[in-house]
């Protein structure tokens, strides 16, 4: 595979700073996400990654920075705004709609990026999108588990359709918390397999936080390495892999 | 000037019955997370049961349909001696009562089974509501349909210090509440109990780490909880009688004085429960006697629209 | 007590909610997830036999009926086959049909025979159920509770009635001369008057999440009833105002007798459930459902669960507001007392007992704080200590209420038959 990625940045993340109480979780970040790229966030755990997500996608207000998306602020915007202009995302903790169906997941996840709400009353409940997320359940090869409801899945499953939830909609960028957190093994290359060709085929871009160092390294172009809460070098993979300081993050952590 | 004086006063003390029954609304809500729409007819009932239990001419008898002692009045007569001795022995019998009932009945029976943590809170919502029906039917069809007068503790003198009319009951109420209140912080903050559970409505995760038995301590803020609303009965009857439909009002008064003044404070709700007493007088005073609840129940919805964590209260990231 | 207290729960001011952490579940108590979104059969066939059962009781009221006591049978020989025949199949689509017809048919061919008291309490069951469909909409969809739909109720039937008098009224000070429009069209002014009066209240308090609507609708219901009381100028105060019902028709339908007025509630019923039904069965039942199910998630993928939930009190208030129009007529008498608290715990016991988020649970729910009440009137007021006393057990042993325990009931017994 090569790894070929214009300049044009969509995301810029420019002194993003949160605290908690005495806690500096997240300290004057900033970085750019580009067009058709795979950002990997590496960092030890509690350096406050989740923390940076929340305050990118607005979960939290940020006590400082800002995030622009193609050049718009978006910082004051709600989570739903943003998400409805392309800032898509799942959280570390697998989240999802448990009582409803597989399908029903994929459509929700999709249906509030089409027509306007007061169209969408008068819409028929699949909006046409069952083609569209019938195609993902497919490539996810979860076609005969559409039905089921998605508390009834296994939690690797699950975790696949919370990712898929995030791509649906096609989203500018895509940040993804552990995508492959306590995915068993088998699952694993799967995980790899759907997010890589998302990207290469569909050309999606993503963000994603990830700790499982193989995995992130085979599919980033660029990583960002954090530490308490400061982004300590940002690079491409072989970059990382081989800086000193990051190794002492990681061991000297330990 | 003088009616100024004089419906601030009463005001005040309005404000501070409404600021100690606030107080124990924001305490379940500390400490349990536990909202409770039927926190006025907790304010009712133990009104109803000290006078059931002891004026001196006891208006309130058991129900008749229950066996054996229907129908027979239970009220504890002493001869006057200056002091209302009935209705403080009332009183002093209706405390326990009332812890046991309000506070660890509804704690084990319909707290505990309806809040999970991190849950949603309007299943307990739903019950309370259904909580505060029942006691107000209970009332009504149990034990008496009018309103009964109640007495004051502290008679109904006047004094008119340069033509501001000012009643005893004003002023006991004040002087009690100051003392409620105070005790309260007392207890907070410079004993030990008090501070574990102080401890507990902060974090109790934490609380339970260093071994504060935390269910104990929520247990002990019912009880208060129960004590306050007990004293609060006492004090807002003569005002308004004893009646069976007080709660509707009460309660909804004393939540708009916790979250006016900010339900994350015990200091909130107390501010917020003297702002609601003294802006009801002035609302009756001033705009119109008909729209004397008007005041609050506006400032409530502007302080919602602006200001959702209370004039007192702090804006806080959620602890997740 | 503490200065520092963090709030605890779902109190962020911010509203911020970030769903990282292993103690922040998010999950919506699963109270409303018996979600059928569909008017299931055995429930409406359920909620007839209830109301057939109330017909027939002979308490108080003129007696037994050949007609009831044959569609009596034939809804208990309906339940029995619903409860044996799977939904999903083709069969079980055409017992729904069935079922659904049958119970539309009774209804409309109700008033045979009956007299004008019982046809008072059915018109009264028709215009409070969908007071009650409307607040299930609120409560059981959107997840909020509304403690004003009574007074949304009043403010539909003062509308509808000072719309449709003609006269001079002062409020403040400043004399309006109103006109007098025909009936039917003050109902559609009374509903959009409820909804944008909801989402002026409701805007501020869904603003983050917790019980504050229900907060900010309690305060309401009271400021409503003290202008209700004390605004003489425009409402004539706790005199009240007399309806009349003698001089209006609708499409040339003389609307005095009883019976004739019982259809424009039934069909208001039927409008309301329609309603319910079309926005539950659209992409906004999903939404409406997926924030039920986990808020943070639903926000975070585009769904404004603000706008939603806010929505979806509106259309419950409007409902309100409509049925306050009926109410006013078939009442003929409208006091500032009639729209108090008290009648909206009415609602809300109606709402809960039905079961929320259920399209048959409302029906139940109404016919027992109509039907059912009236039939308990001889208890004095005792049957409300009881109600009272059923919400609690309710909210600890079947959150999902009456609706939804025989739907679990039904789940139960297909999978005895299935297995
Ligand atoms: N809501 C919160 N309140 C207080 N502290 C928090 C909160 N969320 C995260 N933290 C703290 O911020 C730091 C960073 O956490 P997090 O972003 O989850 O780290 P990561 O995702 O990199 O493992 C941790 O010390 C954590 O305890
Ligand atoms: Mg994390």
């Amino acid at each position: 595979m090569t790894k070929t990625v214009d300049n044009e940045p969509v995301v810029r993340v420019r002194n993003i700073s949160k605290r908690f109480g005495g806690n500096q979780a997240v300290d004057d970040v900033s970085f750019d996400v580009t067009k058709g790229e795979i950002l990997g966030v590496i960092g030890p755990n509690g350096c406050g990654k989740s923390t940076l997500f929340n305050c990118l996608l607005g979960q939290y207000r940020p006590d400082n920075g800002s995030i622009e998306l193609d050049g718009i602020d978006v910082s004051d915007w709600s989570p739903p705004r943003r998400a409805k202009h392309g800032l898509a995302r799942t959280f570390q903790l697998l989240q999802i709609f448990e009582t409803m169906s597989v399908r029903d997941n994929l459509k929700t996840a999709a249906q509030e990026h089409i027509g306007s709400a007061a169209r969408r009353l008068f819409m028929r409940p699949d909006m046409g999108l069952d083609g569209e997320v019938d195609d993902l359940i497919e490539r996810f090869r979860m076609a005969h588990l559409a039905d089921e409801l998605a508390g009834n899945l296994s939690y690797g499953q699950q975790k696949l359709l919370d990712t898929a939830m995030a791509l649906v909609s096609k989203p500018a960028v895509a940040f993804l918390d552990e995508p492959a957190g306590g995915v068993n093994l088998t699952m694993l290359a799967d995980v790899e397999q759907q997010i890589r060709d998302l990207n290469v085929h569909d050309g999606a871009t993503m963000v994603i936080v990830e700790h499982n160092m193989e995995f992130i390294f085979a599919l980033a172009h660029r990583i960002v390495v954090m530490a308490e809460g400061r982004v300590l070098m940002e690079g491409t993979p072989d970059e990382v892999r081989n800086d000193p300081r990051v190794v002492e993050v990681y061991l000297g952590g330990h | 000037m003088e009616q100024f004086l004089q419906v601030t006063i009463s005001g005040l003390a309005t404000g501070a019955i409404f600021a100690i029954s606030a107080v124990g609304f924001a305490l379940l809500w500390q400490t349990a997370g536990a909202v409770n729409f039927a926190h006025g007819e907790f304010i009712m009932v133990p009104a109803v049961l000290i006078l059931a239990l002891g004026t001196q001419e006891p208006t309130v008898g058991i129900p008749d349909f229950i066996p054996l002692i229907g129908g027979a009045n239970i009220g504890v007569a002493l001869p006057s001696a200056g002091l209302p001795w009935g209705l403080l022995i009332g009183f002093a019998l209706t405390i326990p009562i009332a812890i046991f009932l309000l506070g660890y009945l509804f704690k084990v029976s319909l707290v505990d089974r309806l809040l999970q943590p991190g849950g949603d809170d309007i299943p307990l919502v739903i019950a309370t509501i259904g909580l505060g029906l029942f006691l107000r039917e209970y009332v009504h069809e149990a034990w008496f349909a009018t309103p009964q007068p109640f007495p004051s503790v502290f008679g109904n003198g006047f004094w008119r210090p340069g033509g501001v009319a000012i009643s005893a009951d004003d002023i006991g109420i004040i002087v009690a509440c100051t003392i409620v209140i105070g005790a309260l912080q007392f207890f907070i903050k410079r004993t030990y109990l008090g501070r574990q559970m102080e401890a507990a409505a902060q974090n109790a995760e934490t609380a339970r780490v260093l071994g504060i038995p935390v269910n104990r301590m929520v247990l002990l803020t019912f009880a208060i909880n129960a004590v306050l609303v007990t004293i609060a009965g006492l004090l807002v009857s003569p005002a308004i009688n004893a009646r069976w439909d007080a709660g509707i009002n009460l309660g909804l008064l004393a939540f708009t004085a916790a979250i006016i003044g900010g339900f994350n404070q015990v200091r909130g709700a107390l501010y917020g429960g003297f702002l609601v007493g003294v802006i009801q007088n002035w609302s009756g005073a001033y705009l119109s006697t008909l729209y004397r609840d008007a005041g609050p129940l506006l400032l409530l919805i502007l302080v919602i629209l602006v200001r959702p964590q209370g004039l007192f209260g702090r804006a806080e990231e959620r602890r997740i | 007590m503490a200065e520092s207290v963090n709030v605890p729960q779902s109190k962020a001011a911010d509203g911020s909610d970030a769903l990282d952490q292993p103690d922040f579940e998010n999950r919506r108590d699963k109270i409303a997830i018996v979600d059928r979104g569909r008017l299931s059969p055995s429930l409406i066939a359920l909620v007839s036999m209830l109301g057939a059962a109330v017909a027939v009781m002979p308490v108080g009221r003129a007696g037994f009926d050949g007609v009831i006591g044959l569609w009596f049978l034939s809804v208990l020989l309906l339940v029995g086959v619903n409860v044996a025949v799977p939904l999903d199949t083709r069969n079980g689509q055409m017992v729904r049909w069935i079922s659904t017809a049958t119970f539309v048919a009774f209804m409309m061919l109700f008033p045979i025979g009956k007299s004008g008291a019982t046809m008072t309490d059915f018109g009264l069951f028709a215009i409070f159920g969908a007071v009650v469909v409307g607040m299930n909409l609120t409560q059981g969809f959107a997840g909020q509770v509304s403690l004003a739909p009574a007074a949304f109720l009043g403010i539909g039937s003062y509308t509808s009635v000072l719309l449709d008098m003609g006269e001079e009224v002062t409020v403040a000070g400043v004399t309006v001369d109103l006109p007098d429009l025909p009936f039917l069209a003050t109902i559609p002014i009374a509903i959009v008057v409820c909804m944008l009066l909801s989402v002026l209240i409701g805007f501020p308090a869904l603003r983050v999440r917790g019980p504050w609507l229900a907060f900010v609708t309690l305060a309401f219901s009271l400021l409503v009833f003290l202008v209700l009381n004390n605004e003489d100028g425009l409402t004539r105060g706790s005199r009240g105002i007399r309806v009349l019902r003698n001089d209006f028709e609708i499409f040339g339908i003389d609307m005095l007798p009883t019976h004739n007025f019982y259809y424009a509630g039934l069909f208001y019923l039927f409008f309301s459930l329609t309603v319910v039904w079309w926005i539950v069965r659209s992409p906004w039942g999903r939404a409406l459902k997926a924030i039920r199910d986990n808020s943070g998630r639903a926000s975070s993928l585009g769904v404004d669960v603000r706008n939603y939930t806010l929505l979806g009190f509106a259309v419950g208030s409007g409902l309100a507001g409509g049925a306050g129009a009926l109410y006013a007529r078939q009442v003929e008498y409208i006091e500032p007392r009639s729209y108090f608290v008290n009648q909206t715990i009415d609602f809300f016991l109606a709402t809960v007992a039905g079961g929320l988020g259920t399209l048959a649970g409302p029906l139940i729910g109404g016919s027992l704080i109509t039907l059912v009440a009236d039939y308990l009137r001889f208890t004095g007021d005792w049957y409300r200590v009881w109600f009272g006393l059923f919400v609690m057990v309710m909210m600890v042993v079947a959150p999902e209420g009456l609706a939804g325990s025989f739907n679990r009931f039904r789940a139960w017994v297909q999978k005895r038959v299935d297995s």
